[in-house]
């Protein structure tokens, strides 16, 4: 895409700056650009940011920054998508939380942040979700991935709980759910009967991928 | 007998006068203007009651700079924390420093470097080796070895503080998490000690329930707080360090005036816990510059009003092993905050940051303390320290000063001499097989562990209370299911 207005756009990204995002996006719209175009085009940047996020030549600030400026375009091309009853390929879905009794959100936020920077739709139900707010989301949003964090050896035995209830509700086969946060480990993820552990929100994207593709 | 330090000189200071006043001046207006979140509903009427601005669909607490400053007026400068044993109390304030344990998480082990879960014994074993140290006057009741094999984790908090005052006489500290703080209460008060709680509130602005819950309990029974907010600079709290020096402030004091409302005259410490960011990674950078160059500003802004400091985060290091990093990082770390005049002050045992911890670290962090309180004592000078006349008796070469009664009297006093760190002569060093500051110091532990007994112990009918009340602590949380 060569348009004027998509470099604008991704430009915006580039400099985390959400207020000219939303503007550029309206734009580009009334200039009658292909809404998934774009927003594929505004990945790519996200993605390029990620990865040199990952080679330690940019910082946190620069990928949750772009990943904010990003959250301007993007409720503005969904919507042009919906309104032309146009359909995305979406890498997947995901409901996201930190479990109840717990409050830490900065190592959640980051999983949730690259996870959308990969493609991923993300619902984040924040801090101190108890398990009926879990079982809840996944009912009504239908996720293809569930992701919990618990940073405190109290709290981590909710995971056990919401994967229980997932069981007892009889929505454990259609999700892959996903433990983390510093009281969790491999062996802990195992015994609960989650789908998958990772150390790092790095390998968390990585996880979320290699599970959908064995589905 | 616990030992503290008191400095006999100016403490380090970055701020100028105009400085300390635009940063409290800033901390008021946070507290009016934004105010904070308070999870609590007996706080929130006692905020309001007392002629706070309080929104209470919003739980959010405005306090006006006239209260703040109020509270601040009953927060006692100086305030003795009796130990069980008054060897081991403490004297709160003024330019003496205390050093004491240091929070982690989990046992490190010392040959692989891999973190596993503890035992309570272990727990126990390291509080005596603790109790045995010469420059550390307080234990942490729980905070160290909170992963432990065989106590669920809703018991570690009842679980820990039981084990310090029976395997230490010195003073711990409880946190407030499940009623762990009624429970400690209990505990401290059959032990016939303090105990300080551990309050933290949570960055940014927010005082959760568990903190309100915690600080009524604690200042109704007299007991002292630290008032920690552990914000990260960038994450939780602003990246600049007078902006996260504002906005600590202001959760810090926010908590402290929630306790002089609830009882005037509560036993407070200011305390520091900010930590810049990881950028790389999102965590705590434990032993970045950053840390004390924090401490630093935070001790002389509550210097103004005289109120005692904590610094919790003052000697923590990222590298995961007891090496050259680790040791560069906490010796650093600590040496600021010590000469910017912190009151209370965590150090021994983290391995790594607030997750890895070993009595063996604790030796060697001992050892520190010892370089760095025998520096904060500073020098002497009178007529007999500067020797003036014996200089004079015994002269030029070949006179010198070894067989001297003023040397013998006085080269102890001047100087530290630690007891692990390797002071030996190339070839004494090879004949004893070349030992290193880690093999010295796992040899005093495991002496410590073997011999080391706390004088006085706590007698039969004490242990037997407390075992009771750790019973009904547990039936108490079987009950609610959190066991
Ligand atoms: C910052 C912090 C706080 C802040 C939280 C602020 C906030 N808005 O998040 C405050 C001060 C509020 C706080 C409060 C408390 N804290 Co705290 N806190 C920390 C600290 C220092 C850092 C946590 C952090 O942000 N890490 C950085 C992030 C990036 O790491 P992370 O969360 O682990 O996430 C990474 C991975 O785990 C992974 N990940 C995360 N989530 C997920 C999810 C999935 C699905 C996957 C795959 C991966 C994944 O990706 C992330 C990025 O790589 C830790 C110590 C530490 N870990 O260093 C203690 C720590 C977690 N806290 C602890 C405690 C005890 C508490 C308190 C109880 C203290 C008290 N006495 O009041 C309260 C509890 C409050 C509550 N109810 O939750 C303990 C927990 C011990 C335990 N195991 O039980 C710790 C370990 C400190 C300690 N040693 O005492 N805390």
């Amino acid at each position: 895409m060569g348009s004027d207005t998509t470099t604008k756009l991704k430009l915006a990204i580039e400099e985390y700056d959400k207020e000219s995002a939303e503007t550029l996006a309206k734009q580009a719209m009334s200039e009658g650009l292909n809404p998934i175009e774009v927003i594929n085009d505004l990945i790519s940047v996200i993605s390029r940011i990620g990865d040199d996020f990952g080679k330690g030549e940019l910082f946190l600030p620069d990928l949750i920054g772009a990943a904010d400026a990003l959250q301007g375009a993007m409720p503005v091309l969904e919507e042009e998508i919906a309104k032309k009853g146009l359909k995305r390929e979406k890498v997947g879905s995901v409901v996201i939380g930190t479990v109840f009794g717990d409050i830490h959100n900065i190592g959640k936020d980051m999983v949730g942040t690259l996870l959308m920077a990969e493609g991923f739709d993300v619902h984040d139900l924040g801090i101190n979700v108890t398990a009926d707010t879990f079982i809840g989301a996944v009912k009504e949003q239908n996720p293809d991935i569930l992701a919990m964090s618990s940073l405190l050896t109290t709290t981590a035995y909710e995971q056990e709980k919401v994967i229980k209830e997932l069981d007892k509700s009889g929505l454990r086969s259609h999700i892959k759910v996903i433990v983390g946060g510093g009281a969790i480990t491999d062996d802990f993820a195992q015994k609960i009967g989650a789908d998958g552990y990772e150390p790092t929100a790095v390998e968390a994207v990585k996880l979320a991928k290699r599970l959908l593709k064995e589905g | 007998m616990v030992k503290g330090y008191t400095r006999n000189f100016k403490p380090l200071e970055l701020l100028n006068e105009d400085q300390v006043k635009a940063i409290w001046n800033g901390t008021f207006e946070i507290l009016e203007t934004t105010g904070v979140r308070v999870e609590h509903e007996k706080a929130l009427d006692l905020f309001e009651s007392n002629g706070c601005s309080v929104d209470t669909a919003g739980k959010r607490v405005r306090i006006p700079s006239w209260l703040a400053e109020q509270c601040i007026g009953k927060t006692p400068k100086s305030f003795l924390i009796n130990a069980r044993d008054p060897g081991s109390s403490l004297r709160m304030g003024g330019n003496r420093t205390y050093f004491g344990q240091n929070a982690s998480m989990s046992k490190v082990n010392i040959d692989t470097w891999e973190v596993a879960k503890s035992t309570l014994q272990e727990h126990s074993d390291a509080i005596r080796v603790m109790d045995a140290l010469d420059n550390l006057a307080f234990t942490l009741g729980y905070e160290y070895y909170m992963d432990m094999v065989d106590v669920p984790s809703v018991m570690v908090m009842a679980e820990g503080v039981a084990s310090a005052v029976r395997n230490s006489t010195k003073i711990t500290s409880a946190g407030p998490s499940y009623d762990a703080e009624k429970y400690s209460l209990e505990i401290a008060k059959v032990a016939g000690t303090d105990i300080i709680l551990e309050e933290a509130p949570s960055p940014p602005l927010t005082l959760p329930e568990d903190f309100c819950e915690g600080t009524f309990s604690f200042a109704e029974a007299c007991m002292p707080m630290t008032m920690v907010s552990g914000s990260v600079m960038g994450g939780t709290g602003p990246a600049t360090f007078a902006g996260s020096a504002a906005s600590n402030n202001a959760e810090v004091l926010a908590g402290l005036c929630l306790a002089q409302l609830i009882k005037p005259g509560s036993k407070i410490l200011a305390g520091d816990f900010v930590y810049p960011m990881n950028m790389g990674n999102g965590s705590p950078d434990f032993g970045a510059m950053g840390v004390g160059l924090h401490i630093a500003i935070h001790n002389q802004l509550w210097r103004r009003y005289d109120i005692p400091t904590m610094s919790g985060q003052a000697a923590y290091s990222n590298s995961k092993k007891i090496d050259w990093q680790n040791g560069a990082e906490k010796s650093l770390m600590l040496f600021a905050s010590a000469l910017s005049g912190t009151n209370y002050l965590s150090i021994h045992g983290s391995v790594f940051g607030e997750l890895t911890w070993h009595p063996v670290q604790a030796v060697v962090d001992d050892e520190i303390c010892g370089w760095v309180g025998r520096f904060l004592e500073g020098i002497e000078v009178n007529d007999d320290t500067l020797a003036l006349d014996l200089i004079h008796k015994v002269g030029p070469v070949p006179g010198h000063f070894l067989k001297t009664a003023h040397t013998r009297k006085w080269w102890r006093h001047e100087q530290f001499t630690p007891s692990t760190f390797d002071r030996t002569s190339i070839p004494e060093w090879i004949k004893r097989g070349k030992p290193d500051i880690l093999s010295h110091a796992k040899q005093k532990v495991d002496r410590l562990i073997a011999e080391h007994k706390p004088e006085p112990p706590l007698s039969d009918d004490q242990n037997k209370e407390i075992d009771e009340i750790l019973k009904r602590a547990r039936r108490d949380y079987e009950q609610k299911g959190l066991i």
